[in-house]
């Protein structure tokens, strides 16, 4: 077990949770969210965002509309459904418990 | 000077580096191979399209127009190797509890240069199938055992597989396994691909079709039903192609087998070894031609025409299932050549013996034997000499006349003569022997013919005669005949043996009554009935050996 596998392992478990709070209420295009996710350091390489986007759509989660943009191709605009808000809220009381848990855990 | 493409990502045009273009397009396709079409392959790939689009775009100015390989390099490592962008996702499957990733590079068949012994062909089969090379390598030998199949088949595999050369070919070699689940896999993939593009179709058959009703004209509907039909098509065609290679590939096998045994065949033209018929072609061409050289063409002429077809048809099955390419150059073009020139032996070859039948002589012999004092003429045959080439007497030997001239055991070819029985108003019985061949001039089939050997005895009332002519294994079969006449006077009545009329040619030419009447059925008896037997004075037991006749 190496230093950075069990780093990318504990960013690979929030990041569904990180996606859908960025969406939740707010519309943004995948580029947003590599810029946000970048800046907190949650994402090594942008690619994987992709599977991820079309994986929660898919399971219905997430909904997107096309907006054409100047210059650039055409960008998808992601928003949390209603089913992705009562997920969000499931994840969010699950981290809040999460968190305390692992401070009780980890602090001497 | 560096040479540029113009590509299209996501609806952005870029005048790309060449060395740029291939980078990309080797990365898109490997990440598109992390994906499978139930993770919406498509979408996630169009989407990473369009985020290299975005990015190559604030690569690109003014006063640099063109994205170049270093470009192409960044992106990458922004968006991350395939295993990273693949790789990243996985822990949330099993979670999600519906699908286990397999990999989807597909399994090639390579020659395994680093685990090779001769040309790395085990190596490869081994990798292929995931077997220990060490029990493919057993399987070769034991196959050496079924008529040389084993090194045959390993030989055609050296030829027609290519070597792993690149780590990418090797790791292709090694890629996945053939099983079920995997074909099954495959087929679901192609089987979305086709209901993707129906889909597609429909949709676009609804628009086109409102577009349609608005005002009339129609467009992209016919290209996408027949690139439906096409995916339809190609699944049926992989199907098939892999039937068909199947069913190639073990022909070709089973026949080049056979084929090689009956180039390397022995003396013995059909020989029963193993409980199998084996055919010998050596032997088969030494019936035509008495010149080793001729057979030796003969040989190399059959099998570069026969060979290389076989090769091919084996080739083609292996290529329809597996699916490579042999990369030698000009190998199509030289097989050619060879074909043809195997073509042009065998018909050198084949004129040739024909010459050796270009000419026909015969001589005729005719001696006058003792009537017999009483009784019948009897007409035998000699049962010793059948037993000496192994016939058992009382078997129909005339109906193997070809099979006797390939028992050469003895020095000598043998044939059946044709026996003709006539009546004649004269008192004498009189027997004609002629003897006829065929060769390359007069000379040569004279000289034929009076090699023939052929002989008769009489012993008291008894007629004996020899059941085959023969002639000498080197003269080589040039159609040689021997006809026997034998004429008996009108009031002598005759009998024809069983073992005579089985082992000869037998007919009858009779002027009377009773001319033209086959022999009666169990005896072989026919009794000239208008005529009485003569007084019957017994004959000395006479030996009448009808030696070699030599032409004058």
């Amino acid at each position: 077990m190496n230093l950075e596998n069990t780093k990318a392992q504990m960013r690979k478990g929030v990041l569904e949770f990180c996606i859908l709070s960025l969406l939740s209420n707010k519309e943004a295009y995948a580029s947003d969210l590599i810029q946000a996710m970048k800046e907190s350091k949650l994402l090594v390489v942008e690619g994987t965002i992709y599977p991820l986007l079309t994986r929660l759509k898919n399971d219905g989660l997430l909904s997107y509309r096309w907006e054409e943009s100047t210059g650039g191709p055409p960008r998808k605009y992601f928003k949390a459904t209603p089913l992705g808000e009562k997920f969000l809220e499931e994840l969010r009381i699950t981290w809040d418990e999460l968190v305390e848990a692992v401070g009780k855990a980890t602090s001497p | 000077m560096k040479k540029t493409l113009t590509v299209n990502i996501s609806g952005i045009v870029f005048h790309i580096d060449e060395d740029a273009y291939e980078k990309l397009s080797h990365y898109l396709a490997s990440v598109r191979r992390h994906f499978t079409p139930d993770d919406g392959c498509d979408e996630i790939m169009s989407d990473i399209e369009s985020r290299i689009a975005e990015t190559l775009q604030e690569k690109i100015s003014d006063s640099k127009q063109v994205v170049s390989l270093k470009d192409v390099q960044e992106v990458i490592s922004q968006l991350g190797e395939p295993d990273q962008i693949g790789g990243e996702e996985e822990p949330a499957q099993p979670a999600s509890g519906k699908r286990i990733r397999t990999e989807k590079t597909s399994r090639r068949l390579y020659r395994d240069p680093d685990n090779a012994i001769l040309g790395g062909v085990a190596g490869g089969l081994g990798a292929y199938f995931q077997l220990d090379p060490t029990w493919v390598r057993v399987a070769f030998v034991l196959f050496t055992f079924v008529y040389g199949f084993g090194p045959m088949l390993y030989l055609i595999l050296w030829i027609v597989v290519p070597r792993a050369r690149t780590t990418a070919e090797k790791l292709e070699m090694r890629g996945e396994k053939v099983n079920i689940s995997n074909i099954e896999r495959t087929i679901k993939e192609e089987l979305g691909d086709v209901k993707k593009n129906l889909e597609d179709f429909s949709e676009e058959a609804k628009e086109s079709f409102k577009k349609k009703s608005e005002r009339t004209s129609s467009d992209g509907s016919p290209g996408n039903f027949a690139r439906f039909a096409g995916n339809f098509f190609r699944v049926f065609a992989k199907v098939v192609a892999v039937m068909v290679g199947l069913f190639l590939m073990f022909l070709g096998v089973f026949l080049l087998v056979g084929f090689a045994s009956a180039l390397l065949g022995g003396p013995v033209l059909i020989d029963s070894d193993f409980g199998v018929q084996l055919f010998s072609f050596p032997a088969f061409a030494e019936i035509f031609f008495n010149n080793q050289t001729f057979i030796t063409l003969a040989i190399i002429g059959v099998t570069l025409t026969l060979g290389i077809p076989l090769l091919a048809m084996v080739y083609a099955g292996a290529r329809l299932i597996f699916g490579f390419e042999a990369k030698i150059p000009y190998f199509g073009f030289v097989t050619f050549m060879l074909w043809v020139a195997g073509l042009g032996i065998c018909l050198f070859v084949l004129l040739s013996g024909a010459r050796n039948f270009s000419s026909q002589r015969s001589f005729t012999e005719e001696i006058v034997i003792e009537r017999p004092e009483a009784g019948r003429l009897i007409l035998d045959v000699d049962e010793q000499k059948i037993r000496e080439l192994g016939i058992s007497p009382g078997s129909e030997v005339k109906a193997g006349r070809w099979d006797l001239l390939w028992l050469t055991e003895t020095g000598h070819r043998n044939g059946i003569p044709r026996l003709r029985v006539r009546s004649t108003s004269s008192d004498e019985i009189k027997v004609i022997i002629t003897k006829e061949s065929r060769g390359i001039s007069p000379l040569v089939a004279m000289d034929n013919a009076s090699s023939i050997t052929y002989g008769f005895y009489q012993s008291g009332n008894t007629v004996v005669f020899d059941p085959f002519f023969s002639f000498e294994k080197s003269d080589g079969w040039r159609a040689q005949k021997v006809f026997i006449e034998i004429y008996i006077p009108e009031n002598l009545p005759v009998e024809v043996t069983d073992g005579l009329r089985k082992a000869l040619d037998v007919r009858w030419f009779m002027r009377h009554e009773v001319s033209g009447k086959e022999p009666e059925k169990p005896a072989g008896m026919l009794t000239l009935n208008h005529c009485m037997p003569g007084d019957a004075t017994m004959l000395s037991r006479a030996l009448l050996p009808i030696s070699i006749f030599k032409a004058a």
